[in-house]
C-alpha cells in the first residue's frame, strides 16, 4: 500500500510477500546444535577447500539460506546485461503474470443461488 | 480466573527463534494499571441502546444520557480472562487455514485503500470491484499472505450493501480466509448467511469461520454504531472480530506513545468487554494501527518508526492478556 494505505499497488504485494520471506527468516533464528553448526564438515574440509559440494550444505542449504525470487542478487553488470529492471518493474511483472494465469476454485451452485438472493434482498 | 492465570500453549511449530521485547513487565504493568484507571475513571462513549444494555448487565456504569460507559477493572480483567488466546481462520479450501494467536507470527496484506495504480497503464485512479478481485486472487497467489483482508473500498457497488458485494467478490477470488468490515449488525447476519451457504451450514460455518470482522474505535475513545453491533453480531455468530484502534500520537491519542498505548488499549479493551459480555468466550482480535501523528506534515505515516515501535508493544501487551494480536505494518 501507497500514501499511508490509500493506494493499492499490484507491483508491491509481490514485494512484501519476498520481504515477509525474509522477514520470517530472520525469525527462525540461528540455530546452535551441533549438526547444524557442521562440525564435522568443519573438520573433513580444513583450510583451502570449500563447501560447495559438502553433503552438510546440500542438507542445511534449504533451510539456512534465504530465498528470493524478484530481488536480483547478482552484480551490476549481469544486472544491466539482463535489461536492468528495478525491483518494482519485475514485481508488476511478475503480479500481471500471476494474474493472467492464477486461478481460483469457483463457487458452489447453492453458494451462487444464496449470493444471488442475498444481493437481490439488499437492492 | 484471572487473566493472569489463563492456560498457554506456545511450545507449537512456527515461533520465531528470534525474541524482541519493548516494554519490560513492568511497563506492560504500568500500561494496563493506566488503562484500568481510564476505562473506571473516564471511560468510554458507546453508541447504542443494545450495547448500554449489554454492558450494565455486565456490570458496567452506563449513563444513557451522554453514553458514557464506564468499566470496572474487575469487569476488563474478566473479559480479558473469558476471550479465547487462539483463534481458528479457516480458510474455504481447507489448504489454507491459519491458526492465529500465541507466539506464532503470520502475513496478511494491508487494507484497505480507495485508489489502485492501474497493473497495465501505470495511472492513478479510483478502485473497482474488479481491482478488489484481482487484488484478492494475486493475494491468493502469494504464499506468505496467509490470509486476505480486503485491499480496497472499490466504488461500483451501492454504497448500503458496500459489504455484501466485498464479501461475494472476495469470495470467488480467493480460498484463504477473508477479514473485512460490516456496514452494520443486520449485514452481519447477511454475510454470515453467505458464509455459511459457502461453508455447508451455520455449524460448520461455527466451527470454521471463512470470514471475520474488523472493526475500528473512534479514537479517543469512543465506539460508534457500526462497531457495537459488528462486536454484538459477531459474538452471537462465533465470527471472529478485531477490534482494531488507529489512534494518531499527537491528534487522537497524546503526544507520547506510552500515553497513546494506555488510550489504544482502553479503546480496544472496552470493545473486547461488550464482546465478552454479548457471548463469553467469543472469538476477539487484540488489533492495531495506531501510529503518529506528523506535526509538520500533518499526516498519519504508517511507514514511520513510532508505528513499528506502538505494534511491538502492541504485540507485548496482547502477550500479557494472552490475546491474538493483529498490527498494521508500513
Amino acid at each position: 500500500m501507497l500514501e499511508l494505505g490509500l493506494t493499492f499497488d499490484f507491483g508491491q504485494v509481490v514485494m512484501d510477500n519476498e520481504f515477509a520471506l525474509m522477514n520470517r527468516r530472520v525469525l527462525e533464528g540461528i540455530l546452535f546444535d551441533r549438526e547444524t553448526m557442521g562440525l564435522d564438515v568443519i573438520k573433513e574440509v580444513g583450510s583451502e577447500g570449500h563447501f560447495m559440494r559438502a553433503k552438510h550444505t546440500r542438507a542445511f542449504v534449504a533451510r539456512e539460506q534465504s530465498k528470493v525470487k524478484v530481488i536480483d542478487r547478482r552484480m551490476r553488470s549481469s544486472w544491466e546485461k539482463r535489461g536492468g529492471d528495478d525491483l518494482h518493474t519485475r514485481s508488476l511483472a511478475r503480479a500481471r503474470e500471476i494474474l493472467a494465469a492464477h486461478q481460483v476454485a469457483p463457487l458452489s451452485a447453492e453458494a451462487e443461488a444464496v449470493f444471488a438472493d442475498v444481493k437481490r434482498r439488499v437492492g | 480466573m484471572s487473566f493472569r492465570d489463563k492456560p498457554r500453549s506456545d511450545d507449537e511449530v512456527g515461533v520465531p527463534k528470534l525474541r524482541f521485547e519493548l516494554l519490560s513487565q513492568e511497563g506492560r504493568e504500568a500500561v494496563h494499571q493506566a488503562t484500568l484507571e481510564v476505562l473506571a475513571e473516564v471511560g468510554v462513549k458507546v453508541a447504542g441502546d443494545e450495547a448500554h444494555e449489554v454492558l450494565a448487565q455486565a456490570g458496567c456504569a452506563v449513563d444513557t444520557a451522554t453514553s458514557m460507559v464506564r468499566f470496572p477493572s474487575r469487569v476488563v480483567e474478566d473479559a480479558v480472562a473469558s476471550a479465547p488466546g487462539k483463534i481458528l481462520l479457516a480458510s474455504r479450501d481447507g489448504e489454507h487455514d491459519y491458526l492465529m494467536g500465541g507466539r506464532v507470527v503470520g502475513y496478511t496484506n494491508f487494507g484497505e485503500g480507495t485508489k489502485v495504480v492501474d497493473p497495465e497503464s501505470g495511472e492513478l485512479r479510483d478502485s473497482t470491484l474488479e481491482d478488489l478481485a484481482q487484488s484478492a486472487r494475486l493475494c491468493d497467489a502469494m504464499e506468505m499472505t496467509n490470509t486476505y483482508e480486503r485491499a480496497l473500498t472499490p466504488g461500483g457497488a451501492p454504497e448500503h450493501a458496500h459489504d455484501i458485494y466485498v464479501l461475494d467478490t472476495c469470495m470467488r477470488n480467493t480460498t484463504k480466509h477473508i477479514h473485512m468490515g460490516a456496514n452494520s449488525g443486520a449485514h452481519v447476519e447477511l454475510l454470515v448467511e453467505m458464509a455459511a451457504a459457502v461453508a455447508g451450514g451455520r455449524n460448520q460455518l461455527r466451527e470454521r469461520p471463512l470470514f471475520s470482522l474488523n472493526t475500528c474505535p473512534t479514537s479517543p475513545l469512543q465506539l460508534h454504531t457500526a462497531s457495537t453491533e459488528s462486536i454484538m453480531y459477531g459474538a452471537r455468530n462465533q465470527v471472529p472480530v478485531n477490534v482494531l484502534s488507529m489512534a494518531m500520537a499527537g491528534a487522537s491519542g497524546p503526544i507520547s506513545l506510552s500515553g497513546s498505548l494506555v488510550t489504544h488499549n482502553a479503546e480496544v479493551l472496552a470493545g473486547i468487554v461488550l464482546s465478552q459480555a454479548t457471548r463469553p468466550g467469543a472469538p476477539v482480535m487484540y488489533g492495531s494501527s495506531t501510529t503518529t501523528f506528523d506535526m509538520t506534515y500533518a499526516t498519519a505515516p504508517v511507514g514511520a518508526p513510532e508505528l513499528a515501535m506502538i505494534s511491538a508493544a502492541v504485540a507485548e501487551m496482547s502477550d500479557f492478556y494472552y490475546l491474538p494480536c493483529w498490527v498494521a505494518g508500513g
